[in-house]
């Protein structure tokens, strides 16, 4: 490829750019500071969709403002083909860092305008500065190999899904089993038979034990029993069947009594209703015979609470007869008007009756009066006797009469009202009577007697029932003792102690012990079934899941296809979907840990890059490992060995510890430090480690620019890299490798000391410089 | 001045990438590099298992690929265990 950069105004702002690199390759390219070489390299850089500023913010606002239009061509692209980029500085992003894309400027290919962002698509541009150091060499190549592995994860991980979605099918086929815990189940089956075979057998052992030491006791019993004790035991049987039959005939009081508080509780109940409702009547009374006595008091306290209230009224009722009848005599008038108003009455009740108006009453001195006429005289008499004056004496009778009247009244009233108060006791006394009848028919407290009762009577039933099972026990016993030899009794207690492994004595003892213990044992045993059934009732649940699974999967073929197996010859079975259960889970983990495993390398690589080589992260070990294998074997090339390590192989490169380890040739161990190799070595070394890790370029052209090398690279290490870089492997990965030196000689002034092709050269050298400022040669000159 | 990565655009999108074969194809041999080298530095069982896994799934979906034969094939891998 040529590349020509020309700038509208070439002087502005300081700055100068590079006008020209020619189609060479490799091409060496020699010149003095400031001519803008690296420029130039970045520019293309530009085009090609890089951005070398990135850590410079300053240079690139610096640039942008100084550049102006500048047009970039670049001839000789593959097929042939012409790229003509006009970059428009004013454009660009203030901010360095963000994709350029097609605010490059203005594109033009093979003639026809296209987007800036074509030139990508074309043009790979990479530069390497020789001012680099290993460690940034490290931090690139795991920034590389972290974009590689965070790619292949992108990709990937829309194929694993299409995988788990591949098995989706069977996932759903195989919802209902766990595998993994059917095999936990059988696992806890075993141990739970397992526990109920032991609970059973330690039961029949306490049981044996038991029944053993109920024959010793049996044994010790026979023993024991002596001829008096026979007789013994009959006389105490003769006293408990004595006491029994007294202890039966007061349970049988007891009980009568019992019932028959239970019949008095029933009555004392109504008893008790009725006394409450006499009580309550009661009250009624007393209430109302307070209200009595309040009126007959208030009465009383009228009349003065005279000491005989009866004797005093009719002591007034006499006066009042005896004033009434002085009165009369006093009046005669009155008697007159009273006899007129007798007559009048007489005729009008006359008249009402048909006596007529004009019926002739009377004749008076030969003149009748009729009985209207009479009427009238009448009537007019007895206005007359009664508009006349009262005698003063009669006046002062009427109101003695009228006292009379009041104080009669009022000694009635208090008479009734004490008559009333008198009735009201009467009846509160009846009533109190009443109630005190019914108190005394309740009786003393008949539920406490009661319970008091029942708890003698439970007495007495335990009593019997003691008294009953003595009697039986006895019975037992005399009739054992009928049957049972004492040889016998004997040899037994002989074999069972020892079997036993007690004393005598502690028969009783170990006979409790050993009821307890059997009942432990076969609560234990209970426990262990129960479990055990527990278990099973899983297991099954989970066998018809696998048969469910089986008849589903039996009913499909792309299923079926997928896992390899076959329906029919008794092949697909519970336990082969069991099998394909956890298989399926299997291949699940095996997705996982490949898409974590790539996504955790490339997080190791990021770490790396960042140079955080702590141990602890998932892969640090084996990647720091890996990671400094590779640039070993980077290294570890005969040209770099030669240079480098005595021409020995390269042993290890410790990324941890930044060092280089190989053996001399007197088999001794060398190492050096990364960062002690003199610049000159690192250039080279790395500039070759650095190459080896470009990936080709997709069908795409790249320029590969070796820059700011000529420091640090002594002459024959260059001729090395010059054959290095003329290798097949270079070109693979650049069509065109350009490497930047400053002027290494003076050339006009070494023109005279050289001859023959040396002489041809540096003359060639020298025009270059005088027309163009700079060389541009083969590289293959310096080989 | 500052140093050049060295790496592809291509390789920061997985888009591009899955558009382009080749491109995928080299993203998994490059990452199958790593894995492996990786892999034959790992002592702990845990990390040599999911790198092995890594590395047999890269080569199984790398290039062309059809989710079903690569299921059959591990499903089957798993069944034979």
């Amino acid at each position: 490829m040529r590349f020509r950069v020309e700038r509208q105004h070439p002087h502005a702002g300081g700055i100068k750019v590079l006008h020209e690199i020619p189609h060479i390759t490799p091409c060496l390219l020699e010149g003095p500071n400031g001519i803008g070489k690296t420029l130039a390299v970045h520019l293309l850089e530009l085009v090609a969709g890089g951005q070398p500023y990135l850590a410079d913010p300053q240079l690139w606002a610096s640039l942008k403002a100084s550049l102006g239009p500048t047009t970039v061509t670049i001839d000789n692209l593959a097929d042939d083909r012409s790229l003509v980029v006009e970059l428009d500085p004013d454009r660009w992003p203030d901010v360095v860092g963000e994709p350029l894309g097609d605010r490059l400027g203005v594109a033009r290919l093979d003639g026809a305008e296209v987007p800036a962002s074509t030139a990508a698509k074309l043009l790979s541009v990479v530069r390497i500065a020789g001012t680099e150091t290993p460690a940034e060499t490290v931090k690139r190549s795991m920034s590389a190999t972290r974009a590689r592995l965070v790619a292949a994860s992108a990709a990937v991980e829309p194929r694993i899904a299409a995988v788990r979605a591949a098995m989706g099918g069977l996932r759903d086929v195989l919802r209902d089993l766990d595998p993994a815990q059917a095999a936990q189940l059988r696992e806890r089956q075993r141990k739970a038979q397992e526990r109920v075979a032991a609970a059973a057998h330690a039961a029949e052992e306490t049981t044996r034990r038991r029944h053993k030491l109920d024959e010793a006791l049996e044994a010790r019993a026979v023993l024991s029993a002596r001829e008096e004790d026979r007789r013994e035991l009959e006389q105490r049987l003769k006293t408990v069947e004595n006491d029994l039959k007294a202890a039966r005939a007061d349970q049988a009081r007891l009980g009568r009594e019992a019932d028959e508080a239970r019949e008095q509780l029933v009555r004392g109940g109504v008893i008790a209703e009725q006394l409450a409702s006499a009580e309550k009547t009661l009250q009624g009374r007393l209430r109302r015979l307070s209200n009595r006595e309040e009126e007959a008091e208030e009465a009383l306290a009228q009349v003065g609470t005279p000491e005989n209230l009866e004797g005093e009224l009719r002591r007034v009722v006499a006066e009042l007869a005896s004033a009434r009848s002085h009165r009369a005599d006093l009046d005669t008038g009155e008697r007159a008007e009273r006899v007129v108003g007798q007559f009048l009455a007489a005729i009008d009740l006359a008249r009402r009756g048909g006596l007529a108006d004009d019926q002739v009453l009377l004749n008076i001195d030969g003149r009748a009066v009729t009985v209207e006429q009479l009427a009238d005289l009448l009537r007019a008499r007895a206005i007359e006797l009664a508009e006349r004056p009262i005698p003063g004496a009669v006046e002062r009778l009427d109101a003695g009469v009228s006292e009379l009247e009041e104080r009669r009244r009022l000694l009635q009233t208090a008479k009734e009202r004490v008559d009333a108060r008198e009735r009201q006791r009467v009846l509160v006394d009846e009533q109190r009577a009443e109630v005190s009848r019914l108190r005394s028919q309740l009786g003393p407290d008949v539920q406490e007697r009661l319970q008091k009762l029942l708890a003698d009577l439970g007495t007495a039933d335990q009593r019997v029932l003691e008294l009953a099972r003595e009697a039986v026990n006895l019975r037992t016993l005399l009739a054992d003792r009928e049957l049972a030899s004492r040889p016998d009794a004997q040899a037994a207690m002989d074999r069972l102690l020892p079997e036993l492994a007690i004393a005598i004595d502690d028969l009783d003892e170990a006979a409790a012990s050993a009821q307890r213990e059997d009942e432990v044992a076969e609560t234990a045993l209970a426990t262990a079934r129960r479990d055990l059934n527990s278990i099973e009732h899983d297991l099954r649940v989970a066998a018809l899941a696998a048969e469910r699974a089986v008849e589903e999967l039996q009913s499909r073929r792309d299923l079926l296809a997928l896992t390899g197996m076959q329906n029919g010859d008794g092949q697909l079975d519970a336990v082969a979907v069991e099998r394909l259960a956890a298989a399926v889970h299997a291949v699940d983990g095996r997705l996982d840990d490949a898409a974590n495993g790539l996504a955790a390398l490339a997080e190791a690589a990021g770490a790396l890059a960042a140079g955080q080589l702590g141990g602890g992260r998932l892969f640090a070990e084996p990647f720091v490992a890996a990671a400094g294998e590779q640039l070993r074997a980077d290294l570890d090339t005969p040209a770099i060995r030669q240079v480098l390590f005595d021409d020995r192989p390269l042993r290890e490169l410790d990324l941890r510890a930044r060092v280089l380890r190989w053996t001399d040739a007197d088999g001794d161990r060398r190492e050096r430090p990364l960062d002690a190799f003199s610049t000159g070595e690192q250039a080279f070394a790395f500039t070759q480690a650095r190459i080896r890790e470009l990936e080709p370029p997709a069908e795409r052209d790249r320029l590969l620019v070796l820059d700011e090398f000529g420091a640090y690279v002594s002459a024959d290490r260059m001729r090395h890299l010059a054959e290095f870089l003329q290798e097949d492997e270079v070109r693979a990965i650049a069509s065109q490798v350009l490497v930047i030196l400053p002027l290494q000689v003076n050339y006009a002034n070494e023109l005279g000391e050289t001859r023959g092709q040396l002489r041809q050269r540096y003359q060639a050298r020298v025009d270059q410089l005088q027309r163009q400022g700079y060389i541009t040669v083969p590289l293959s000159e310096l080989v | 001045m500052t140093p050049e990565s060295g790496r592809s655009p291509h390789l920061d999108s997985a888009t591009v990438a899955d558009a382009d074969p080749a491109i995928a194809d080299r993203n998994f041999a490059r990452a199958l590099e790593v894995v492996d080298q990786v892999a034959a530095q790992a002592v702990d069982p845990d990390e040599r298992r999911i790198l092995t896994a890594a590395s047999d799934l890269l080569r199984a979906v790398g290039g062309r690929f059809e989710p079903g034969p690569v299921l059959a094939k591990e499903l089957r891998r798993a069944l034979s265990r």
